[in-house]
């Protein structure tokens, strides 16, 4: 069970039952996206979870963890959807199991000091941080080539929204990297505390404690104070599709594609699309994988996910050899087809019910599957269902539904990279 | 079942209880009750991996090929024809496989109202094959699509180049699916013999967990297997595998953005390895040496050697121990070289006990963080009855470490002349 307390109009905490071995806090800013200060955000991230004002360096944060029992540290600041996102956690073994009681508040008060008391020495960050750190940002920004399936897709996504926020790489530019300096990161940081709305999660012993820390925390340092106003950005989807093939050397050919729709969708349809998904391809015994990959032998790897930013849309991921990309491609789109076309099984739907079901009661059978639940809806519905609404929804499903939804999809582009 | 013995292990500390139970026909059987969980996972995993390779009878063994383990893991799930993944799917659950260097493991997971029907499932997959001819033909290709998928992968190929460099006879020196070329030669005999001669139950272990009831559970696992009485014929450790290394280095070209590397020892000390305590032991070691916390961590990051990719770890087998570094470098070779002055200099020096003591902490930590899923206690009761200790035996074991054991366990690993060096090296192709 799941509980929400507004701390401010813009700020919320959430927190539940305390049943769990881990305890967990989350803290995620949402601030604007602006194209020339998102790299700065992305090194803000790598900067703030090297040295706090109390533990100076990596050495001495990373043996602070160690004494909290092996507590874990987090932090990442990256592009969601049009927004960029400072996300702060930490996970540690409950007090309750420990010999040591205050474990559980020190990991919520060194997640505090790491997000608001940064270390600056002449209230600036360290040039030799900001050095090192960009260097970092840099090889993390380069080393999206290495994963071939995240690179292809994120091709695609670049070609689908070109010309809008969403097509702004994650991480930022690495062209932008050498123009940030200690003075220039300062006022991105002040400003990124400032202007924000707050998402914090908490699950762990000490609820009002940690309410009071937090607090104090928001209050001291004017976190959110003043709120960010989110606007939807009109999707405007290619006319016809796009076919782009790129020469990556690769073993196999590995194909991304994407079915989408620029209709911005509500809670019901997102719940149509995840069973349209897992009947699709989201499963392993859905048609993509029993039709594509087990009986004509076309692919090992045939994949599909929701996508919820921008509209909705359905993502396929493939890999297959160059010889066999042809059919392959064919296949998934007479699978797309059929299934919008004719519509799922009654028995494909009740068991893509069931296994949606029970996945969703079994979330909270940890504490990391209960905050992603709660923070997933948040960032994308911006509100909270909870698991009895989502089931409630799932169950009310109809195949027709799911035409109608697979029905307001078009292919609009493909990407594929190969060894030519 | 009645007449047979129930171990019942208690912890205190996690107010937490599992069962032990062997059934009549040899199955091993460990059930953690979590009657607050609102899921079933379930691992049954046997003693069958990719390096196991031969097939002992009398005299010579009979040798596999490369990938068998994977190829036979992959036929289990077929239902004459038909696919085991729809059965679970009918009620709600979901199912996978994966094959180690040492295993083949079959999970899943279900809701609570139907994990019963969901173990009958699995124990029933395993207890026979269901493959036909045509079925492994078919296989062939989708498995050859894997072994290229993974070939795209550039840390898999630092890891088995290293793994390639440092084995002359053992099947870690070959990727888990085998080769293009190796599963050719696998054909339905071949499994079908391998499935006969290690998938006995004396040979696997079932770990259900979750809210179940052990009783329950025990009384299902009894039904299965029952017309299993072959002689089991265990991969036993070869005596061929030479103390050398084969090559000091390897490099390969991929499009990446900059060099990865797999730097590692071909450790002789195997005795030790057999127990649990040993492998918990290593894990401290290595983040002694290499850690985060560590001034050589700090040195390496602040020079822009690695990032936060840069990781250590072993593998163990019954005729394997490996131990390796790993990560993303403009310079692999400076890095190698930091790597062993500094495993030199602590050698010389012994660990520092402040940092031995915190870093065994944090250890009891992650142990017991492991009890908050189901699935990854499914997992760690297999990883413990195969190297014969209980669950609740690791936190006891990381609490009664002591310095000088790991100070042993560093000098005794770790020679220089047992080391290589993996390297994966970017090409420009414009992309």
């Amino acid at each position: 069970m799941i509980f929400i307390e507004k701390l401010k109009e813009n700020i919320t905490l959430a927190y539940c039952d305390n049943r769990y071995i881990r305890q967990r806090l989350v803290i995620e800013l949402n601030c604007d996206l602006e194209r020339d200060t998102m790299t700065a955000v992305s090194l803000l991230a790598f900067v703030l979870s090297s040295a706090t004002d109390k533990h100076r360096d990596m050495i001495s944060l990373s043996r602070y963890l160690d004494q909290l029992y092996g507590a874990s540290l987090y932090v990442s600041g990256h592009r969601v959807g049009t927004r960029m996102m400072l996300h702060f956690d930490t996970d540690c073994v409950s007090s309750r199991y420990l010999p040591d009681e205050s474990v559980g508040l020190n990991a919520v008060k060194l997640l505090c000091e790491v997000l608001a008391e940064p270390y600056l020495p002449d209230g600036v960050f360290p040039d030799s941080t900001i050095e090192i750190e960009s260097e970092k940002l840099k090889e993390e920004i380069r080393f999206l080539i290495n994963d071939k399936e995240s690179y292809c897709t994120r091709m695609l996504m670049n070609e689908l929204f070109k010309g809008s926020k969403r097509s702004l790489p994650s991480l930022g530019f690495e062209e932008d990297i050498p123009k940030i300096n200690s003075l220039s990161l300062l006022e991105v940081y002040k400003k990124c505390l400032e202007n924000c709305n707050v998402n914090i999660f908490y699950c762990g012993d000490q609820c009002d404690l940690v309410k009071q820390i937090l607090s104090s925390m928001i209050e001291e340092y004017g976190i959110g104070r003043s709120p960010v106003t989110y606007v939807n950005e009109p999707v405007v989807l290619p006319a016809d599709p796009f076919y782009i093939k790129e020469d990556a050397r690769t073993e196999q050919d590995i194909i991304s594609m994407v079915f989408h729709s620029a209709r911005i969708p509500d809670e019901k349809d997102l719940t149509v699309l995840k069973i349209a998904n897992a009947i699709f391809g989201g499963m392993p015994t859905s048609r993509l994988f029993l039709n594509v990959r087990e009986k004509q032998g076309l692919c090992y790897s045939c994949v599909s996910n929701r996508m919820t930013g921008g509209g909705s849309g359905i993502l396929v991921e493939a890999s297959t050899s160059k010889e066999k990309y042809e059919k392959s491609r064919e296949g998934i789109l007479t699978e797309f087809m059929r299934l919008r076309d004719d519509g799922p099984s009654v028995d494909e739907l009740e068991n893509a019910k069931h296994s949606l079901i029970n996945s969703t009661r079994s979330l909270f059978d940890t504490v990391s599957g209960a905050s992603s639940h709660y923070l997933a809806a948040v960032n994308s519905l911006r509100k909270y269902i909870t698991p009895e609404e989502e089931i409630r929804l799932i169950q009310n499903v109809s195949g027709k539904d799911v035409q109608s939804c697979l029905d307001t999809m078009q292919l609009c582009g493909l990407y594929r990279l190969t060894d030519e | 079942m009645s007449n047979k013995k129930i171990d019942k292990i208690i912890s205190e500390l996690l107010d937490g209880r599992y069962f032990k139970y062997r059934t009549g026909n040899g199955l091993n059987v460990l059930v953690y009750e979590m009657p607050e969980k609102s899921s079933v996972s379930a691992q049954l995993s046997i003693g069958f991996g990719s390096a196991d390779t031969k097939i002992y009878r009398s005299g010579t063994p009979d040798v596999l090929p490369d990938g068998t383990a994977h190829f036979l893991e992959h036929k289990m799930f077929e239902n004459n024809g038909e696919d085991i993944f729809s059965l679970f799917a009918d009620i709600g659950a979901s199912a996978n496989a994966y094959t180690t260097f040492n295993r083949t493991t079959f999970v899943f997971r279900s809701g609570n109202d139907e994990y019963k029907n969901a173990l009958k499932i699995l124990l029933n997959t395993i207890s026979e094959p269901r493959f036909s001819n045509e079925g492994v033909e078919k296989e062939k290709s989708i498995i050859a699509d894997e072994i290229r998928m993974y070939l795209d992968d550039p840390s898999w190929r630092a890891s088995f180049g290293l793994f390639k460099n440092l084995y002359h006879n053992i099947s870690i020196n070959s990727d888990i699916a085998g080769s293009e070329k190796s599963i050719k030669k696998i054909n339905a005999d071949i499994l079908m013999d391998c499935f006969n001669s290690f998938y006995q139950p004396e040979n696997m272990v079932l770990a259900v967990c979750g809210c179940v009831q052990h009783e329950e559970v025990f009384l299902i696992a009894e039904n299965y297997f029952c017309t299993r009485n072959a002689e089991m014929k265990l991969s036993i450790r070869s005596s061929d595998e030479p103390a050398s290394i084969i090559r000091k280095r390897s490099k390969t070209d991929m499009n990446v953005s900059m060099p990865l590397f797999c730097f590692g020892y071909k450790e002789r000390c195997l005795d030790k390895f057999e127990s649990m305590k040993t492998e918990l032991l290593m894990d401290i070691v290595l983040d002694l040496i290499a850690g985060e916390s560590t001034d050589l961590f700090k040195d390496l990051y602040e020079m822009n050697l690695i990032n936060d990719s840069f990781e250590s770890g072993f593998y163990s087998g019954n005729e394997y121990v490996c131990t390796f570094f790993e990560g993303e470098t403009p310079y692999p070779y400076k890095v190698r070289d930091q790597i062993k002055n500094r495993i030199q200099k602590i050698k010389t020096n012994g660990f520092r006990k402040e940092l031995f003591e915190e870093r065994a902490r944090a250890s009891v930590g992650g142990y017991i963080s492991l009890f908050d899923s189901p699935g990854s206690v499914a997992g760690s009761m297999v990883s413990c009855h195969f190297k014969k200790a209980d669950l609740y035996d690791i936190i006891q074991f990381v609490n009664r470490m002591d310095i000088s054991s790991a100070n042993d366990l560093l000098r005794s690993c770790f020679l220089d002349e047992s080391s290589s060096i993996s390297i994966v090296n970017p090409i420009n192709t414009g992309a």
